[in-house]
């Protein structure tokens, strides 16, 4: 009887750990959008601070939390910027848009989606057409208690109605004490 | 503009997030519940029947929460209402692991036996004002802080009602049951009557009241 339990235990155990590891892997392979016969962009992403390289580690995304990313995707760079800081549980204006020879182009069905390591779902936004070529739409990202702050941001869309997407990494500021105040705008 | 989620998608992320969020952030609760509401020979019965009304406690908690996303028509003002109490909830919650893990080990100290010491008592004293039911449990615990649940809510925000945004919710809260019917089950075959295991899972859940009794004093 108690071999059985423990075999038993084991088996469940085993299923609950399966489990876990189906759902970081499911996490992991929505975060490695598929661009079908478009371009998913890495090479050549600048962040905050300067040059990242090529696809590798997220830790080479650009980064967009202090300052706008971008990179380039077949001869289209794509922008992401946003209101900063970028706080938990607080409505933040992203922006992003697609240029070619420093003129922005159209970025059609353009699209918007943060995740993070620790599954949190999916957080999908339409962009919506704004000033100077810019889309954007407004975020609500919630915050993880495991003290993780780093989300991920993809940008997907059409270029020429060829699809193009690409990453980008960003720190989450926690929410204030106080009711959010107005996030200032991004210095361009 | 956020996407409209289906209510397929809600049950999946519970699904999902069960397994990959709520193991690791909620397995002390599962424990804690499943201790404090059967004896330790009652058999799995009684623990799976106090899990299912932990379970249903925590989905009312998030039917509430679906509601009042889809009446104020925004997840923003809903965490404004709600970050204090989450807090507070966490307080709670924490020191009611802690004191129960210290009485739960205070055996294991010479002369600091559960029968007449600090722990003991006060564990007595939290038997005689935290809610006993497991439902009423699932209530509270379901305010508990939660990225996850935070993602359900804005989701179901865009749903655009209460009644879907508490259908939404409702999904989403069964989907996270099979992950932590999975961990009772395995506790309950595994550690519960095994000492070795047993003094573990008690060593866990003090340690995760630690933290939540911290990261709720700090406002992390």
């Amino acid at each position: 009887m108690t071999r059985r339990e423990t075999l038993l235990g084991l088996l469940v155990l085993a299923a609950v750990l399966g489990g876990v590891l189906w759902a970081r892997g499911r996490g992991r392979g929505e975060r490695a959008p598929a661009a079908p016969g478009g371009v998913a962009g890495t090479a050549g992403a600048t962040g905050a601070t300067g040059a990242a390289t090529a696809a590798g580690p997220e830790g080479a995304l650009p980064d967009v939390t202090l300052a706008d990313g971008s990179v380039e995707v077949g001869g289209v760079r794509l922008v992401l910027s946003a209101e900063r800081p970028i706080l938990a549980f607080s409505k933040v204006r992203w922006r992003a848009r697609a240029e070619s020879g420093g003129a922005p182009v159209a970025l059609e069905d353009g699209r918007l989606s943060f995740e993070m390591t620790m599954p949190m779902g999916d957080h999908r936004y339409a962009l919506l057409p704004g000033a100077g070529g810019w889309q954007e739409a407004e975020v609500v990202l919630p915050m993880c208690r495991s003290g993780s702050r780093t989300w991920f941001a993809t940008l997907e869309g059409k270029v020429g109605g060829k699809p193009v997407s690409s990453r980008f990494r960003l720190e989450l500021s926690p929410p204030p004490e106080e009711p959010a105040p107005a996030a200032t705008p991004a210095a361009r | 503009m956020i996407e409209r989620l289906g209510f397929l998608g809600f049950l999946a992320l519970g699904l999902v997030g069960g397994f990959g969020h709520c193991v690791g952030m909620c397995s002390p609760f599962v424990l804690f519940v499943s201790r404090r509401s059967s004896a330790p020979d009652a058999g799995r019965g009684a623990v799976l029947r106090a899990q299912l009304w932990y379970t249903a406690g925590r989905v009312a908690t998030y039917v509430a929460l679906g509601a009042l996303a889809g009446t104020l028509g925004g997840v923003v003002q809903l965490a404004g209402a709600l970050l204090g109490l989450q807090r507070a909830a966490s307080v709670l919650a924490g020191a009611a692991l802690v004191v129960w893990g210290l009485a739960a080990l205070s055996d294991l100290v010479p002369g600091f036996s559960a029968g007449g010491k600090v722990f003991g008592r006060l564990a007595r004293a939290f038997h005689g004002h935290a809610p006993g039911h497991p439902f009423a449990i699932g209530l509270f615990l379901g305010l508990l802080p939660c990225g996850l649940l935070y993602s359900a809510v804005l989701a179901a925000v865009a749903r655009g009602s209460a009644l879907e945004g508490a259908f939404a919710l409702a999904l989403f809260g069964l989907g996270t049951a099979p992950a932590l019917l999975g961990v009772s089950l395995a506790d309950e075959l595994l550690a519960r009557r095994r000492a070795l295991l047993n003094r573990l899972s008690q060593a866990f859940v003090l340690a995760m009241g630690g933290w939540f009794l911290w990261t709720g004093l700090a406002g992390r």
